[in-house]
Formats: C-alpha cells, structure tokens, sequence
C-alpha cells in the first residue's frame, strides 16, 4: 500500500531530524544536556536531571495489603511505573544517600517537568516528619518502617515521591567525571564542592550490609522473609526465550539459604554510582560456557544472570539487584558497582540459583 | 553515561551495554513503540528486541546517534508487530490515522511519473523536511516518525490541536507539491 510505505520509508530521514522532534525536547525546562561541567555541578546540587528511565515493576497490578504497593498504585499509570533519574541527596544516619524521584501518571517522556499537582495523591501516605534541608520539607511513607521510599513537599506544596538508589561513594564520583575527560583542575574543585557540603559525612565505599540496616530496617537474615530469582529478560531472541523459561522464576523461602544469601550480600562492597567496573573480564567457567565473544547471543548471559528481588516481611521489597555468574558479581542499575565477589560465594550462589 | 561510553561496552561486549542503554534511551524507546503498538507487552518486547539488535550492529557499527539509532530500530520492529498483529485487530489507531493522512500526500496518476527506491524517497523526504520551518518540521516529524497523537503534540510545543493539525495540513500539502513536482509515483 502506498500510504504505508511512505510511512516505512519516512523512517529513513536523517538523525538530526529524529534527534531534534524527540518527545520531551518540545519544552525548555533548562535542566537536560548537560555537559561533563554541569555533571560537576549536579554533585554539590540537591536535585540533578540527567535523563528519564521507565521501568516496568516487577510487581504485579493486582490490590495489596502491603503498604509498599499501595504507595506505588498512586502513582502507577496502566500498570508501568514511570521513573525518572532525577536524583538528590540526604543526610542519612552519617553517609549521604542518593534518592531518584519516581513520577506520576500523566510524565512519559524525558525532560519535561511532571505536571503540576500530579502527586496530589501521595498526600495519604505522608508519614513522619525526617527532614527539613532548607528546600524540601521530606516525610517517611506512613506505616512504612523502611527508608525505601521519601516524600518531599516542595515550597510550593506540590509532592513527590523517591526512592532509594545509593550512597554517595566520592571515589565513585571521581570516577564519573574522570570517564567525561574532567581535567585535574575540574576533579579537584568537584571533590573540594563534594566535601565542604558533607563536611562530616562518610563517603567511602559501603557494604550492602549498611544498606540492609540504614535503608531496610534489616538487621539480619531473620529480616528477610523470602527470595525470588528469575531470569535476565535482555535476550528475547528463541534461544534466549528458551532459557528463560527453563531457568524459570523460583522463590526461595527456606531460612537455611536466605540466611546464606544474606551473609554473601552484607558483606558486599559498593562503589555507589561508578564506572570503575565497567569493562569486567568474565572470570568464571562453566559446563555452558562456549567460545563466543557474545555471551548475550549465545545464551550464557541468560543462563547465568538473576534479576533479584528480596521481600522483607512488611512486604517492601528491595529489587535493584541482578547476580552475574559470568562477572561474578552482584550490580544494579544505572551501573551501580560493587565489588566482585570470593570464588567461593560465587559457587555457593550459583548452587542456590541452579547456574552451572 | 553518555552515548560515546555506552557505544564503548557494546564494542568491549560488555553485559552493562543493554543496561546502561535500557537505562537511558528505554523510556525513549518504549514511548516510540508504546505510541504505535499501544500495547505494553508488545512494546516491551519490541524494545528488549531493540537492544538485541543493537548488541548485534555494535561492533561494527558506531552510530553517529545513538538516539537516532536506536529510535530508527525500535520504530521498525514496531511497525513490523504491528503488521503482524493487526490480523487480531489489536493496537495501531495513531498508525492507521497516521498512514491515512499521509495518503493526502500522494499525487493523483498522470503527468510523467516515475518510481523511486527507497533509499531515493528517504532522500527526497529530507529534502522536504530541510525546506520546513523548524517547528513544523518537528511537528511533522513527531506526527510521522513518531507517531504521535496529536493532542501529545499539542500539549509538548503549547499549542492547540487544530493547530498542529493545519501546520501537519500545509506540511501534508508541500510534500505532495514536491512528489509532483519530482514526478514521483508511488
């Protein structure tokens, strides 16, 4: 048909035009694209935009009684949580905790601002006042013990929600600019902003156990109240499709391995957000190994990743987390590092999760 | 990370390529395929196929913008689905409305025509776009590349639909006047 194959064909036109008309480029809101200078910037900032992610949660839809589901139906739109990497950071118990903002119905695309009075319906679920910064007035999630998620009122009064994403580790900061090619001049001023806002504040790498405790209110492997591992989704090919379902998602309520799990996860070291750890060779071998380059094609990254999700017993759930057998590694998103982990906890890991 | 990084671990065949591009361009992937497909699982594996493709071009290919590149293959894949799917008549009003209107752009037989390959039309399509002013030109592009509805249109530059609608009215009417004028069948 004629008509169609203007529109396949109109598919063709240059970069520069696609590039210019896309979605969220309509408005000026003076906060996107910026350079490695303004990422300097963004650290001594309280709020920094760079782009917008859309995840879909891996929760299902469906009406909860945990406090945690019921925040994030208030500002779901047709079952897809619409986040969006505008990050801040807080004063959290000695170390300085990054939080992402996640947006309300009605936010789709990146670099606009959300619309005004959209997160109206997060007012039931303000909870204790835990912080004035001068800015924001923020609250804890009423009836929610952890610190997953904070809300902000504005000066304005308009409300948002965030949610946990790292430390700030400087090192790992250093990294991010060195990676944009920031001269020693520019580090130095970057550090220097870095450390005369958190004068005290801890900001050396963390374990995940500090997590566990500042963030989650988890203690111990007695605070978790159980697992569930399912297949990385990156290769939606057959063969990838294939693994997936023989992998299949699997729920690991017996206290002997969560109790494992836990001991191999608090001890983990992380680096915040960096780019230390970005090209990794794969330090394992397994029984479906093969020679090729593209772990990806060849199935092996399906084989040996897990998405993770790790419920505690109020039913908040920490979910950033993926296992890598091949890196033998924990990450998360946004290229959150951590340390690879001792041979030995990667067996036992690949043991509990079927990855040999 | 920016794009030149993200193009880095495809070439090193990094697992944190899909990552940091889910993480960057997903959302700008999903809107592409969600606006034509209107369907979320669809999009979603429209968009997990995107990466797919894309860990398969990188290496060789450095594309000069990864948005582009990336929006290009996501748009295809979609469209793609969307022929597949519209047997079950699933998904597609902003396609279907789209391709319609673009139907407005075809000149009627006579006169000498000729037929043009693809690579040629694609050409002539930017021609046709340089020779629009910028903000029609975005609003033809995000009509007809993007396929978007045209109250999103409206609300993103502030402006009204009927608006939008005549700006995509007179772009529809000088394409037509160029295929004439090129003698361009289709």
């Amino acid at each position: 048909m004629k008509e169609e194959r203007l529109l396949t064909v109109f598919g063709g036109i240059s970069d520069g035009y696609i590039e210019e008309s896309a979605p969220g480029r309509g408005r000026k809101t003076g906060s996107v694209r910026r350079k490695w200078g303004m990422l300097a910037a963004c650290l001594c900032l309280a709020a920094a935009a760079a782009f917008a992610v859309l995840r879909a949660m891996p929760w299902s839809a469906g009406l909860s009684a945990d406090p945690q589901d019921r925040l994030l139906a208030a500002i779901r739109t047709d079952g897809i949580l619409l986040d969006a990497q505008i990050l801040t950071e807080l004063p959290v118990m000695g170390r300085v905790a990054v939080y992402e903002q996640l947006f309300p119905p009605g936010y789709y695309v990146s670099e606009t601002a959300p619309p005004p009075g959209s997160g109206a319906r997060l007012e039931a679920f303000l909870g204790q006042l835990f912080l004035d910064d001068g800015e924001k007035v923020w609250y804890r999630v009423k009836d929610m013990k952890e610190l997953k998620y904070l809300i902000s009122r504005d000066r304005d009064g308009e409300l948002k929600l965030w949610e946990f994403h790292s430390f700030v580790v400087l090192d790992g900061l250093l990294a991010r600019l060195r990676a944009v090619e920031a001269s020693e001049q520019e580090l130095a001023d970057a550090e220097d902003a870095i450390r005369q806002r958190w004068l005290d504040a801890d900001l050396t790498p963390y374990t995940y156990g500090e997590v566990y405790r500042m963030v989650f209110a988890v203690e111990s492997a007695e605070d978790l109240a159980y697992i569930v591992a399912s297949p990385s989704t990156a290769n939606n090919q057959p063969l990838g499709l294939e693994i997936q379902k023989q992998v299949g998602t699997h729920r690991f309520n017996d206290r002997e391995v969560i109790s494992r799990f836990y001991d191999a996860t608090a001890n983990v070291v992380c680096f915040g957000r960096s780019n230390q750890v970005g090209f990794r060779d794969y330090r394992y071998s397994y029984s479906f190994s093969t020679d090729a380059a593209n772990k990806l094609d060849s199935g092996e990254e399906t084989w040996a990743t897990r998405y993770l999700r790790v419920v505690l017993p109020s039913g908040t759930s920490i979910d950033r987390w993926k296992y890598s057998a091949l890196s033998g590694s924990f990450y998360e998103f946004d290229g959150i590092a951590t340390e690879p982990l001792p041979e030995e906890t990667v067996s036992m890991l690949n043991e509990i999760f079927g990855i040999e | 990370m920016d794009d030149l990084q993200i193009i880095n671990l495809y070439w090193a065949r990094s697992e944190n390529a899909i990552l940091e591009t889910s993480r960057k361009y997903g959302p700008y992937c999903r809107s592409i395929a969600y606006g034509i497909l209107r369907s979320e699982e669809d999009s979603e594996e429209c968009v997990n196929d995107t990466w797919l493709r894309a860990w398969d071009a990188m290496p060789p290919h450095r594309p000069a913008s990864l948005r582009a590149f990336l929006g290009r293959i996501t748009r295809n894949l979609s469209l793609n689905r969307l022929k597949a799917l519209s047997a079950e008549k699933r998904g597609g009003s902003q396609v279907t409305l789209a391709v319609e209107e673009l139907g407005e752009s075809i000149p009627a037989p006579g006169g000498v025509e000729r037929t043009v390959e693809d690579r040629e039309l694609a050409e002539l399509f930017d021609r046709f776009l340089s020779q629009l002013g910028p903000e029609a030109r975005r609003i033809f592009v995000r009509r007809y590349w993007y396929l978007s509805p045209i109250g999103e249109i409206a609300a993103e530059y502030g402006m009204s639909e009927s608006k939008v609608k005549i700006s995509l009215l007179r772009s529809r009417g000088k394409l037509k006047k160029l295929l004439e004028k090129e003698g361009i069948t289709l």
